[in-house]
């Protein structure tokens, strides 16, 4: 009787009964140190795990023996002694993780993969950046780096910006929009001649050099012109060697020398 | 430390990049057109900034001095890359120190689970025995 009874125990033998197993506390284990699965979807997904890439015959042997409450019983016990050698059950491999440089390369379609393209192909590329109202500056320079939020690492940077006026005043400006109109302004700008405001047409009277507080080599030229009655936007043209720009103020990008 | 989202939020996106920088002194400009030049002590994955020994110019070009200055990450235009700085090694650099953190935490987090899980154990066995 007794024998009978550690006979239908015993995980190895033929007359193995995994009901009393569950119910017994007698259960010794041919493998003492397994790890038992939380619950029946993680045995499930492990066994097809090990069916798919190590063609264990396990559905051969395993009579409905899954991890109860007693935690005693894994399927790798059923696989005999080369169990030891099987990977471990419970997931512990881990892909090589998602990181920004992998993400950079990812072969998606869409407008991401353009910036890709411009960064493989070092174009450079013009970038228009907002104030809370509009257009504020357009950044011309070489693509280096870029994530899903449009936040972007430029190199050599030309920007041509203007500060928007202040008080009640700017909410009475016309807007700026990135027309020829600016891009002129923009090439006026490149060719170191007059800068192009969108209101007025003279020429800058006088440049001065403006030492930013950025001690990174950055240099701002700064041109003024006569004050009006109506005092308009005034451009300003920096070179930056290396810019971060947050993809929140990025309102379009093009390619320069398409 | 940085939580598990914030790390990965930081190890895909370009803030790792940001957080290279950390401990060069450089310029952050802001959206409200003021910019600050200083030392960036910390960035987090929201880039939220901590600077230290800031020069605060304003949008009227008036500066101010502060020890300590904290950017809110959405406040931020625009950050100059200082020139000694190599945007790619730097990003590279970065994913790895992120990378070796989390196999770290992983190990630690192993190791945590076997303590518990021998403590499990003992306590089965002494209620078994009583």
């Amino acid at each position: 009787m007794e024998a009978e009874e550690e006979e239908a125990v015993d995980l190895t033998s033929p007359d193995f009964d995994p009901a009393k197993a569950l119910s017994s506390q007698a259960v010794s284990l041919p493998v003492p140190n397994v790890r038992p699965f939380e619950n029946l979807a993680q045995y499930e997904s492990a066994m097809k795990g090990l069916r798919a890439t190590r063609k264990v015959p396990a559905s051969a042997q395993h009579g409905g023996a899954v991890s109860g409450k007693s935690g005693s019983k894994d399927p790798s016990t059923e696989a005999g002694p080369s169990a030891r050698s099987l990977p471990p059950l419970v997931a512990t491999h881990r892909k090589p993780a998602k990181t920004l440089l992998t993400r950079m390369k990812e072969g998606k379609q869409g407008p991401l993969e353009v910036l890709r393209s411009c960064i493989n192909e070092k174009r450079r590329v013009i970038v228009a950046t907002r104030t809370f109202k509009g257009l504020r500056g357009i950044c011309t320079g070489y693509l280096v780096a870029f994530d899903k939020f449009w936040n972007l690492a430029m190199a050599d940077v030309e920007e041509v910006y203007h500060k928007p006026p202040l008080g009640k005043k700017f909410f009475n400006e016309e807007p700026l929009t990135v027309s020829k109109r600016e891009l002129a302004a923009l090439d006026a700008d490149e060719s170191d001649e007059g800068v192009d405001t969108v209101q007025s047409s003279e020429d800058p009277s006088e440049t001065l050099e403006r030492t930013s507080s950025g001690g990174t080599g950055t240099k701002a030229k700064k041109t003024r012109r006569p004050r009006h009655k109506k005092q308009e936007a005034q451009f300003f043209k920096r070179h930056v060697n290396q810019l971060f720009v947050r993809g929140e103020n990025v309102v379009i990008v093009s390619i320069k020398d398409a | 430390m940085a939580s598990l989202r914030e790390r990965a939020i930081s190890q895909n996106t370009l803030v790792c990049l940001l957080q290279a920088i950390q401990g060069h002194e450089t310029t952050v400009e802001l959206r409200d057109e003021a910019s600050v030049f200083g030392l960036i002590v910390n960035v987090d994955a929201f880039m939220n900034t901590t600077m230290k020994y800031c020069t605060y110019t304003d949008h009227r070009g008036k500066t101010m001095q502060f020890d300590d200055f904290y950017v809110q990450g959405r406040n931020i235009r625009f950050v100059q890359i200082p020139d000694a700085v190599n945007m790619m090694e730097a990003i590279e650099h970065q994913l790895g120190s992120i990378e070796r953190r989390r196999t770290l935490h992983s190990q630690e987090r192993k190791k945590m689970m076997e303590i518990r899980e021998e403590r499990r154990r003992k306590r089965e066995a002494k209620s078994k025995k009583t």
